[in-house]
Formats: C-alpha cells, sequence, structure tokens
C-alpha cells in the first residue's frame, strides 16, 4: 500500500508541474505585454515600463522567469492582486469555503437525483418511465446551466418570491453549528434558503450524466449470471435490485465522483456570477473585467492543483478499499 | 454514398436523432439564410422602445436598445455555428494529432503525451477557456482557440486507445510488409478506421463548444459588441428580467434547442454506428 501511495504520489508530480507551466505560459508569453499586464499600467513612459521590467523579473529569459516562478510558488505566493493589493492566495482562500459549499451540496443533490433516476429507468427499460428519465438527462447536458439559473431566478425569486435571488445566506456549516450552540433554527433556514436556486442549476447537468451513467451500469449488471443467480435463490426483486446490482453498477458512477466534483467546479464559475456567489468563480470572473491576470491564473492554477490532489486522494481510496486496483 | 442511405433508413427508427437533425437544419437554416428571412439588420434600431413579442413587424419584440430580436436571433445563430465548427475541427485535428501519435509510439512519447493532456483536463474547462480569453483578449478567433484548447484532451483520448487497438491488428502488418511508412500508416490505414467514432464524439464536441461559447458570450468574453451571440443576448436581457421576461427566455431556448440537436445528433450516430449500445 505504502508503495502505491509513493507511485500514485509521484505520477502526480509532473501533472504539477506542467499545471504550473501552462499557468505561466499563459500568463507570461500569451499575452502583448507581459509588463503592462503584471504593472496595470496602461499609458505609461518608456523608461517607467524598462524599470518595472527589471523590477518584476520580466527582462530576464523565460526559463529563469519560470524557475523563479516555481520557486514562489512552492512558498505559496502567488502574487498580488492589483485591484485589492492583497496576495492572491489569501483572496482564494477566502472565497474558497463558498465555491466547495455550493459545489459540495450541488454534488449530493446530482447524486441523490440522478442515481434514483438511472436506476427506474434501467428497471422499466423502454417503458414510459424510462424514456422520461431519458428525456431528463439529456435535457439537463444540454440546457444551459446559466440559464437555467436565470430562469429559477425569474420564476422563483421575481414571480413567486419562495427564494433569494442573490448572495449567500452565512455559511452552511455555522449555520447548522448554531442549532447546537442556541442559536436555534433560523441561520440554517436562512443559508439553505439562499442554496436553493443556485445548487439545483448547477446540479441540473450533472443529474443527467450521473442517470445516464446509472442506467448502462444498472444495464450491463442486470444481465450478469449471478443477478440470475440471486434471483433463483428466490431473492425478493427489491433485494436482487438495491443490494446486488446497484452496488455494482455504482463502481463507475464513484470512478468518475472526482472528476465530476471538478465539473462542477467549472459550472460553479458561470453560476456564481448569475447568483453573485462569493466564491472563486465570481472572483475569478470579476478579475477578468478588472484584468487584474494575477488573480485570474491563481484562481485557475489553484483549482487545478486541488483537481488533481483529490483525484491522487480518490485513488489512494480505492485502492485502500479494493486491493484489485494497488495490484492491477 | 450507400452508407448515408442506410443511415437515412436508420433515422425512420430513430426518432430522437430525426428530431435532432430537425433542429440542427432549422439551425443550419437560420444561419445561412439569415439575410433573406429577415427585412431588418441585426443591428437595426427601432424607435428605441423595447416592444413584446407579437408587435407587427417584430414577432418576437426588440430587445433592451431596440433591435429586432428574430433577426439577432438569427445572425446569432451563424456565430454559433462558426465558433461551434472552428473550435471542434481544430480539437479535432489536435487531438487525432496528439493521439495517434502517442498511441502508434507508445512508450516514454506515450507516457509525455498523456501527461499533457492530464494538466489539460485538471483545469474545469470553462475556467481555462476564461483565462485564456482573459489572457489572449475577447475577439471570435480567442474563442475558437481557447474553446480547442479546452477540447482537444477527448479526441486525443479516443485515437490513443482506438490506435492502441487497431495498431496490433494484421491489416496494420500488412501494409507495413508492403512498405507503407508510419505517417501514410496513420494517415491512409488507421484514420480511416477512425472515422466513426470521431465523427460521433465531434457531434457531442459541438453541443458542448455551442454551450461553452454562449457562456463565454454571456460572461462578456465572446465576440465583440454589436454582433449578436445567443450568451451576450441573455447578459443584455438579464437587467430587464422583470419587465422583459422573453429577453431571457428566446435566447436561452436558442441555444438549449441547438445544443440539444448535436447531442440527439450524437447519440444517434452512435447507436447507428455501435448497434451494442443501442436501446
Amino acid at each position: 500500500m505504502t508503495s502505491f501511495a509513493l507511485r500514485r504520489g509521484l505520477m502526480a508530480l509532473p501533472v504539477l508541474i506542467g499545471v504550473s507551466l501552462l499557468v505561466f505560459v499563459m500568463a507570461r508569453v500569451i499575452p502583448g505585454d507581459p509588463v503592462l499586464i503584471a504593472t496595470g499600467l496602461e499609458r505609461a513612459h518608456p523608461e517607467e515600463l524598462a524599470r518595472a521590467a527589471q523590477r518584476l523579473g520580466l527582462d530576464r529569459p523565460l526559463p529563469v522567469q519560470y524557475a523563479d516562478y516555481l520557486g514562489r510558488l512552492v512558498r505559496g505566493d502567488l502574487g498580488v492582486s492589483l485591484r485589492h493589493q492583497r496576495p492572491v492566495v489569501d483572496l482564494i482562500l477566502d472565497r474558497l469555503p463558498a465555491t466547495l459549499e455550493l459545489a459540495g451540496v450541488a454534488f449530493v443533490l446530482s447524486l441523490g437525483l440522478g442515481v434514483p433516476l438511472g436506476v427506474i429507468s434501467a428497471v422499466r427499460r423502454g417503458g414510459p418511465y424510462d424514456y422520461l428519465a431519458v428525456l431528463v438527462s439529456v435535457g439537463g447536458m444540454s440546457v444551459p446551466a446559466f440559464w437555467l439559473g436565470l430562469l429559477l431566478i425569474l420564476i422563483f425569486s421575481l414571480n413567486l418570491g419562495w427564494f433569494p435571488a442573490s448572495a449567500r445566506g452565512g455559511p452552511l456549516a455555522e449555520a447548522a453549528w448554531a442549532i447546537f450552540s442556541g442559536g436555534g433554527i433560523r441561520p440554517l433556514l436562512r443559508s439553505l434558503s439562499h442554496l436553493v436556486l443556485p445548487s439545483i442549476a448547477l446540479a441540473a447537468p450533472a443529474v443527467g450524466l450521473i442517470a445516464r451513467m446509472t442506467r448502462s451500469g444498472m444495464l450491463d449488471v442486470l444481465g450478469e449470471d449471478y443477478i440470475l443467480g440471486a434471483r433463483s435463490r428466490g431473492l425478493p426483486e427489491r433485494s436482487v435490485i438495491y443490494r446486488h446490482a446497484l452496488k455494482n453498477a455504482l463502481i463507475p458512477v464513484v470512478t468518475v465522483s472526482g472528476l465530476f466534483l471538478g465539473r462542477l467546479f467549472g459550472g460553479a464559475v458561470i453560476l456564481e456570477t448569475v447568483f453573485a456567489w462569493p466564491g472563486i468563480g465570481r472572483l475569478a470572473v470579476l478579475a477578468v473585467g478588472r484584468r487584474d491576470y494575477a488573480v485570474i491564473g491563481g484562481a485557475a492554477l489553484m483549482v487545478a492543483f486541488g483537481f488533481v490532489l483529490v483525484n491522487a486522494a480518490v485513488d489512494l481510496m480505492y485502492a485502500a478499499l479494493d486491493p484489485r486496483i494497488r495490484y492491477g | 454514398m450507400d452508407r448515408i442511405k442506410t443511415w437515412v433508413g436508420h433515422l425512420r427508427n430513430d426518432r430522437r436523432a430525426a428530431l435532432g437533425l430537425i433542429l440542427l437544419i432549422a439551425l443550419l437554416v437560420g444561419a445561412v439564410g439569415a439575410p433573406i428571412l429577415s427585412p431588418h439588420s441585426p443591428n437595426d434600431f427601432f424607435d428605441g422602445v423595447r416592444e413584446t413579442p407579437g408587435t407587427e413587424g417584430h414577432p418576437l419584440g426588440t430587445d433592451s436598445v431596440g433591435r429586432d430580436l428574430v433577426t439577432r436571433l438569427l445572425y446569432g445563430a451563424r456565430v454559433s455555428l462558426l465558433v461551434g465548427l472552428g473550435a471542434t475541427i481544430l480539437a479535432a485535428f489536435v487531438g487525432f494529432a496528439v493521439g495517434a501519435i502517442a498511441g502508434y509510439w507508445g512508450g516514454w512519447v506515450d507516457r509525455g503525451l498523456m501527461v499533457v493532456v492530464e494538466v489539460f483536463l485538471s483545469f474545469p474547462a470553462i475556467l481555462l477557456a476564461v483565462a485564456l480569453v482573459a489572457f489572449m483578449g475577447p475577439g471570435l478567433s480567442s474563442v475558437v482557440l481557447a474553446l480547442g484548447a479546452v477540447g482537444w484532451t477527448d479526441f486525443a483520448r479516443l485515437v490513443r486507445g482506438e490506435v492502441l487497438a487497431l495498431k496490433e491488428r494484421e491489416f496494420v502488418a500488412a501494409a507495413r510488409a508492403a512498405g507503407a511508412g508510419d505517417l501514410r500508416l496513420i494517415v491512409r490505414h488507421l484514420l480511416p478506421h477512425l472515422a466513426g467514432p470521431m465523427v460521433v464524439m465531434g457531434s457531442f464536441a459541438l453541443a458542448s463548444a455551442v454551450l461553452s461559447e454562449a457562456a463565454l458570450s454571456f460572461l462578456g468574453l465572446g465576440v465583440s459588441p454589436p454582433t449578436p451571440s445567443w450568451g451576450s443576448m441573455l447578459a443584455d436581457g438579464r437587467g430587464l428580467m422583470r419587465v422583459s421576461p422573453h429577453l431571457t427566455w428566446i435566447p436561452g431556448l436558442a441555444i438549449t434547442l441547438a445544443v440539444l440537436g448535436f447531442n440527439l445528433l450524437g447519440d444517434g450516430l452512435r447507436d447507428f454506428l455501435d448497434p451494442r449500445t443501442r436501446y
């Protein structure tokens, strides 16, 4: 197990270096003038620019600049936001919990809706339920999440007034804790009411994908001999489906759960803008408008790093749970 | 030609794929025929008044500054199709090259290229596209490049997997014995086998490129105004949701139907080319 963990860790290393190289290339090589970008100076005297370039080390060869960049990265330095005049790392860490909360709730929601939908669809294959489930899943994948978000705001917020249209209603975990520490249930309700619309919009595309994967997984598994075996031993159909089939049908779904979380993070980039949700996506999108390039690059880098590490952790968990993977 | 005939025959039994094809034909007709279908220019202003749907001369009304909505939808279809096709062709081309090289040569070349693929997959696609457009500056070509840059990895993985399996087949050994070089082998002998799966993936890639283009223009990172794009039309209608909800409903519906069309067509093509997955 230790050797597997070590190998898996070593596999992540080149990817992390690649991620940093890609962000570096984006920030330093693609744009017209990196000095203008780094300083935010629009019209400056050439001499002033030259001094700035020297101060920032932008006059040195690119490989040297990259080594420099990596060195600062290792020390947790992603640069300073021009707009906020604060370290980018701090800005991102401030907003990370909000994005994690939104993506986490959407994740639970998409599994909670997608798996049952896929099971019904597979068990009632070819029937009206199956047709409806397939329709919902293709529809969920085709509707732009940000449009769905706008429609939810239009219907449930502006017209019906059931849920707030924007902002976060306080951290969910704190609100939940308030119940036990004498704060009552109001903070939790407030926090949840703000989460309802954005998390539904964010989950919709994932529901479709998970329902599809569950459906095809179930159809594969239901044709296996051990299912026939279970049925021939006279087990009730419910037990066959939920205890024997579903467990194995879900393996592919669970395997890509890390990938799903990554997708939800991507969706959050846009939905946070729609719902004025104070997370990393909104930070990055606002930074684009303000030409705050350190923040854009930093946000992309941090999210990608998180994704690589989460995937490595998921793999390790599997190896711990299923020995076949370690020796496979 | 025969294959196309067979496929048309297949469509009769696959109503979903037929629906997808109808949606896409409508999209294409709208995009190509925009100047014929509408008497207006997408940037003509009418009285500066916002009209509701059903007004004479403006069946779907006008937008926040009084431009005809139908006309802007038709011209917006051009942007969606252009960006979608451009990004998908770019992604397919790069993905094919990388995937074929990785699968064909294997070894450290394969391992190295797969690390590059993983690097690109580590970013949420839309975040990477946002960052790329931010650094390149908005505009049609930036959007195409950015969406191509996030889309090629799917093609690369598909092609690599297929090539890994195909290169062990006898016909490859036969071609090599007949004196075919590496490049000729890949292009003349392996590519034809990959055409089917690549077309299927291309259809799904188009769906996601159209979706991403809409998202980028919604965020103000798409084609420059006043060129109409469905995403920027949605952003425009956002402030007027309460008084003119049609400015939110209609462009979003257009995006959804176009994406649905490509998704349904992709499903249909896959079922046709690989009947094992047929429902």
